[in-house]
């Protein structure tokens, strides 16, 4: 559906990004994960063709974007602080690409209803976008990049704005919503959780290139490298290997001498996360579902399948 | 939010404190002094007859008068019109120098920028005067031309409708033209459908404040406004350089009407700028 080859963008002599090829098929959903400055951004907007590309090229549906101007090329952009037409109402937003596409007032009409449903933002037509939320101001502009039926949604950092409370809940929604219209998309996110909840495959990048690309599984079962293991949150041991916290089995040492002490236990919902040092100097991560996990400072007797042992470049 | 301007009502707060409250105290009581007073002082001469009160005055503004070579009253619909046509052109001209500088900061932007608000340091009087000594023989003799009026008056404006539309222009977020091409609006639709609206309020407000300015524009207008076609300061000034009490009586009745027309006209730009332009 949509293939980058090999693209290549500089700034000032500065590379954003590095023989990048990215391949996305029919109705999936790719993950771009990254830090801040790794090229995701970049990347997107050389998609929209809102970047020119220095070398390479993007195709979509087989044909080469080269000479396809932005507004020609039925993709859909979601901005990371929404960038919505602030002297238009809610309906006048989420109607502007239908007007484009000289589609009937009957029909825009219509179209936006559907929309602003689908987003749960039923009878909000004729609010003005400063008075709403930043968690609505997303759904207006996602609602407004769906409207056209784009043949690829892009979207840069749309919760990066938003508290952790309302993310997670727009986490969820999104989910729905891709399964529900089964759009083709790419998602760029700096954020590990929110990367594997809606991304079919997950596209790691670092320094403006892919470091890797697969699906979240994959990439947990094995991390192309210690960096990447260390990014997914798996501490790596001296010797550089990685261990998972899914083969870190963890007993209290009940009197015995155990062979390790818990350095702090972190409850993440349903699970504690126990970060282990053990006497040989090494840290692993361990995941229990139990509510009479061992405190910090407790001595404990850890157990390690080297099934679950990693050795990375 | 990068590259957005911030709402006016998140800006302003009330003072707090004691030395906030004076400051603020200070400042409309030095208005009150010096603006408000003489303004109420015009209005109370205004309807001075004798020892009483009445409209004398106003109703003597319809009458020919050896002060003019028009009645006063024409010299009311003289500044309208005049002022009317001086903001259209101030508009036109001051707008679509607006959407040049505001395309780029290079040199030339910049050039142009400056010889537009030449007319305000070089000050109206000079304007005028330049005018009559320069557009005084054939083929550019215009000096008894009505248009040179609105012209010269238009000039004294644009640099205030620059000063007002390149900001709001330059506030615009790329990304919302980003966002309208995405959208599929080629690029002259993108000037459409994002630039244009947001210009087209501040070109109102803009063209308010052409118009009063242009009312009450006098250093310019007095070398050029030809006898029988005063406009309303210059009427002022030639009733006010004439001995007697009605002379007197009339000009501060004109200068009251005055004052009303450039209120109702400030009045209304600020109505429609908090209105409509909300955060700008």
């Amino acid at each position: 559906m949509l293939e980058v080859e090999h693209a290549a963008v500089r700034f000032a002599e500065k590379a954003a990004l590095e023989d990048v090829s990215l391949d996305v098929g029919d109705g999936e959903v790719v993950a771009v994960l990254g830090p801040s400055g790794s090229g995701k951004t970049t990347l997107l907007r050389v998609i929209a063709g809102l970047q020119r590309l220095d070398a390479g090229r993007v195709l979509l549906q087989g044909r080469d974007l080269a000479a396809v101007p932005p507004h020609r090329r039925g993709i859909g952009l979601v901005f990371q602080d929404h960038a919505l037409f602030h002297h238009r109402d809610v309906a006048g937003n989420v109607a502007f690409g239908l007007r484009m596409q000289g589609r009937s007032a009957r029909e825009i009409e219509g179209r936006v209803r559907e929309l602003l449903d689908l987003v749960g933002l039923a009878g909000f037509e004729h609010r003005s976008v400063a008075t709403l939320s930043g968690g609505e101001q997303q759904r207006v502009a996602l609602a407004r990049a769906l409207a056209p039926e784009p043949r690829v949604l892009l979207l840069d950092e749309p919760l990066g704005s938003l508290d952790r409370r309302l993310r997670d809940r727009l986490l969820d929604d999104l989910a729905r919503l891709f399964r529900h219209v089964r759009v083709t998309a790419v998602y760029v996110t700096h954020d590990q959780a929110e990367a594997f909840a809606l991304g079919d495959r997950v596209a790691v990048m670092r320094s403006g290139a892919v470091v890797q690309i697969g699906t979240p599984d994959e990439l947990w079962a094995q991390p192309a490298d210690a960096d990447l293991a260390r990014f997914l949150g798996l501490p790596a041991l001296r010797d550089g290997s990685v261990v998972r916290p899914e083969a870190v089995r963890v007993e209290r040492a009940d009197g015995g001498p155990g062979n390790g002490v818990v350095d702090a236990a972190v409850r993440q919902g349903a699970t504690v996360r126990l970060r282990l040092r053990l006497d040989g100097g090494d840290v692993v991560d361990a995941v229990v579902a139990s509510l009479a996990h061992p405190a910090a400072g407790e001595r404990v007797e850890v157990e390690i399948d080297p099934a679950g042992v990693l050795k990375l470049p | 939010m990068r590259g957005q301007l911030r709402a006016e009502r998140d800006i302003l707060q009330r003072p707090r404190g004691l030395e906030e409250k004076a400051v603020v105290v200070a400042s409309l009581g030095g208005l009150a002094l010096f603006l408000g007073v003489p303004l109420a002082a015009l209005v109370e001469r205004s309807l001075a007859v004798g020892d009483g009160h009445g409209f004398g005055a106003y109703r003597a503004l319809t009458r020919p008068t050896a002060a003019l070579l028009a009645t006063p009253w024409e010299a009311v619909v003289n500044s309208l019109v005049y002022a009317a046509a001086a903001t259209a052109l101030a508009v036109v001209v001051g707008g679509l120098a607006s959407f040049a500088i505001a395309r780029s900061r290079g040199g030339r932007s910049r050039l142009l920028d400056g010889l537009l608000m030449l007319p305000l340091g070089a000050s109206a009087v000079m304007l005028g005067f330049g005018f009559v000594i320069t557009f005084d023989r054939t083929p550019i003799d215009v000096r008894a031309a009505p248009w040179i009026v609105p012209v010269a008056q238009a000039l004294v404006a644009i640099p205030f409708v620059v000063r007002i539309v390149v900001p709001t222009l330059r506030a615009i977020d790329e990304r919302q033209r980003e966002a309208a091409a995405v959208l599929g609006a080629p690029p002259a639709r993108v000037w459409r459908e994002v630039d244009l609206p947001i210009a087209l309020r501040a070109l109102t407000v803009a063209a308010g404040f052409a118009f009063a300015i242009s009312l009450g524009e006098f250093g310019a207008t007095v070398f050029l406004a030809r006898p029988d076609r005063p406009t309303l300061p210059v009427a002022i000034f030639r009733f006010l350089s004439r001995p007697g009490e009605l002379n007197a009586a009339e000009a501060d009745a004109l200068a009251v009407v005055l004052m009303v027309l450039t209120a109702v006209s400030v009045f209304l730009v600020e109505r429609i700028r908090l209105r409509r332009l909300g955060w700008f």
